[in-house]
């Protein structure tokens, strides 16, 4: 599973590495495993079989795609990408659909980060009108109280 | 630890979304004890979170994981947290079309329960109480904007979405959970007015099986969860004295009843509107981050379709945008250029839900070739729209077409006979069937009165229970058939209890 989570982050970050064009998270500012490892956890057993079996396709896609003697982890990042773009554009519809659940899941971490978010220009219109203000709490049952804390 | 609770009602519901919340708050208007069972944790509006990968743990079923067993699985939207799907939709609001409920009178034996007046005053009175209005002009927000202008532009009739949020900020969290608790989902309307009349809610209670009482559904048994709702960490058992309200949903309604021992046509019959979606670029700013989630809409029933404009949180945005590396990098660099319009379809495909052999749902369905056309059709329009709204670039999103369009004569490449159902990615957030309604015990689960042909004391009060898919959001039908089979059951039950008093008489939560 250390080998999953490994290839797990470096094809996350391999959607959108360090680049000067466009939107490019800085070292370390992305926590891709943390992203990847809660994805699974809250996923049903198919989805969460689906994104294991997602890495290691897309790990060992090197050999079956380019027929390279290598993974995921032996290509630089600009080869990572093209790979992973070739993926999502497979004619094969298991393939294509595999590696969108790794873009999901790099788009959740990537634009889950706050400081990259502000970046995306995605909240640049704001709003006109003023909040609401409303503000409420259900009363629960004393044994839902303690299990919600 | 451990523990295990007991609590006793005379009805116990089983779920907190459009039905169980309005059964729920009926009932208890009338003087009759009520517990509210729900799997997913209570939420103030303040504690839901902006980021949408916190937001889908905390109140979407297995994030949005759950799909149709099928040979391109489908992604099935379920709320799983107080207010159920309505604490997580667009809140928009639909009286029952006249047709489906003119041919569920006819066809199915539920003209009683659907009498006009009556089922019309349910409508008003949930639309006094629930804030119903169309979406502001100052809150439609670009996307709105621009499904307006592209379907004037086609002489299409569309308008302003009717919403249970009249106090919208155009927060576009509609997904997530509204911040600001502008729109009246059931965890801020009508759970906390059931609560306020004596109601118990007893949220991360998973219910696993009911029990019968002297030949009567009597008791609910099931699992207390831990606050993410995922382990168990206790055990309940409640004892309804005089029914038990099952508002799950139309795909956990029929697994509940399975597992209880009810299955005569159970899980049968399954429908959704499954929908699709097109993504535009424009050369000006649209600003997906503000206005309504879903503000304004081309109705097309005659043609099974409606076309709705849907703002995506940007997760979602970037994850629907092409391309890997520099190819995407560039667009992402710009997400508030997009705009999304979606085509929900009333598909006439048939499916079935059952417990997989580890208890979950598993639901067979998969769209008929009629459906499929209806599809392509209401995709390629999706692009003419965007085009005819003034969009740069269309990116449709469908295998086999082009990823990014740049003039309107291209929507027909989405026809061609080489694009199927595989190429479209489709997500169905609206489900029914699966415990229908019906006068012949033959055909139907539950009777016209929603009581389970084979269990007394045993009612279905959600989607489930309708024998058809509407064409139309079914929030507002749900409410006001739970409603109408709540007051009659009320009066069933307990006649000497004071009756409901008239809809002037009820103050909004």
């Amino acid at each position: 599973m250390r080998l999953t989570t490994k290839w797990a982050s470096e094809l996350l970050a391999g959607f959108a590495p360090a680049s000067d064009v466009g939107l490019s998270p800085l070292p370390g500012e992305v926590d891709y495993t943390s992203a990847f490892m809660r994805l699974r956890r809250a996923s049903t057993r198919l989805a969460s079989f689906g994104l294991v079996t997602a890495v290691w396709l897309a790990a060992l896609a090197p050999f079956w795609r380019w027929g390279r003697f290598a993974t995921i982890s032996q290509l630089v990042p600009a080869e990572r990408a093209v790979l992973l773009a070739d993926l999502l554009r497979h004619p094969t519809f298991a393939v294509r659909e595999l590696t969108l659940l790794l873009k999901l899941a790099a788009a959740l971490a990537l634009l889950g980060t706050a400081s990259v978010r502000a970046r995306s220009g995605y909240d640049n219109v704001q709003g006109t009108r003023a909040e609401s203000g409303m503000r409420r709490r259900l009363p629960l049952t004393a044994a839902s109280k303690e299990r919600a804390s | 630890m451990s523990k295990h609770v007991e609590d006793s009602a005379d009805y116990v519901v089983i779920g907190t979304g459009a039905g169980g919340a309005t059964a729920a708050r009926v009932l208890s208007a009338t003087g009759a004890s009520v517990i509210l069972l729900e799997e997913g944790p209570s939420l103030a509006p303040e504690e839901r979170a902006l980021g949408l990968l916190d937001a889908m743990s905390q109140s979407l079923r297995d994030v949005a994981t759950l799909a149709t067993h099928s040979p391109a699985p489908m992604p099935l939207l379920l709320g799983r947290v107080v207010g159920g799907s309505t604490a997580v939709n667009s809140g928009i609001i639909w009286r029952l079309p006249d047709d489906v409920r003119a041919e569920w009178a006819a066809g199915h034996g539920l003209g009683e329960l659907l009498e006009e007046r009556a089922l019309d005053a349910a409508f008003s009175r949930i639309e006094a109480e629930l804030e119903i209005g169309e979406v502001a002009e100052d809150t439609r927000g670009g996307n709105g904007d621009l499904l307006k202008a592209g379907s004037d532009a086609l002489g299409l009739t569309g308008r302003p979405i009717r919403r249970n949020a009249r106090r919208c900020v155009g927060s576009a969290r509609c997904l997530q959970g509204c911040p600001h608790g502008a729109r009246q989902s059931m965890d801020i309307s009508y759970v906390p007015r059931a609560i306020a009349q004596g109601a118990r809610l007893h949220p991360l209670c998973r219910a696993d099986r009911i029990e019968l009482d002297r030949g009567r559904a009597g008791f609910v048994l099931g699992t207390q969860l831990t606050a993410d709702a995922r382990v168990a960490c206790g055990t309940f058992r409640m004892h309804a004295r005089r029914a038990v309200i099952v508002c799950a949903g139309a795909i956990h309604t029929p697994l509940l009843l399975w597992k209880s021992g009810v299955r005569k046509n159970v899980g049968e019959g399954y429908q959704a509107h499954p929908g699709a979606a097109v993504i535009g670029r424009f050369d000006h700013q649209v600003g997906m981050g503000f206005g309504a989630t879903q503000a304004y809409e081309v109705p097309l029933r005659d043609r099974g379709m409606k076309i709705e404009s849907i703002s995506l949180p940007p997760e979602l945005l970037a994850a629907r945008l092409p391309g890997a590396g520099e190819e995407w990098q560039r667009s992402l660099r710009k997400l508030d250029y997009f705009a999304q319009f979606c085509a929900v379809i009333r598909m006439r495909a048939r499916g079935r839900v059952r417990p997989s052999l580890f208890g979950s749902p598993q639901v067979r369905y998969e769209p008929l070739r009629e459906d499929v056309a209806t599809l392509k059709e209401g995709v390629a329009l999706l692009v003419r729209l965007m085009f005819a709204a003034g969009a740069v670039e269309v990116l449709p999103g469908v295998a086999g077409v082009p990823e990014r369009l740049t003039r309107a004569e291209q929507a027909e490449l989405v026809l061609a006979e080489h694009v199927t159902r595989r190429d479209i990615h489709l997500m169905a957030s609206h489900h029914f069937g699966t415990a229908a309604a019906g006068a012949s015990p033959g055909h139907a689960v539950v009777d016209a009165q929603l009581q389970c042909h084979d269990v007394p004391g045993l009612y279905v009060m959600d989607a489930s229970v309708f024998p058809s898919n509407l064409g139309v959001n079914p929030q507002h039908s749900i409410m006001a058939i739970a409603y109408r089979a709540a007051e009659r059951l009320a009066n069933v039950e307990r006649p000497k209890l004071r009756s409901l008093p008239p809809p002037a008489a009820h103050a909004s939560v």
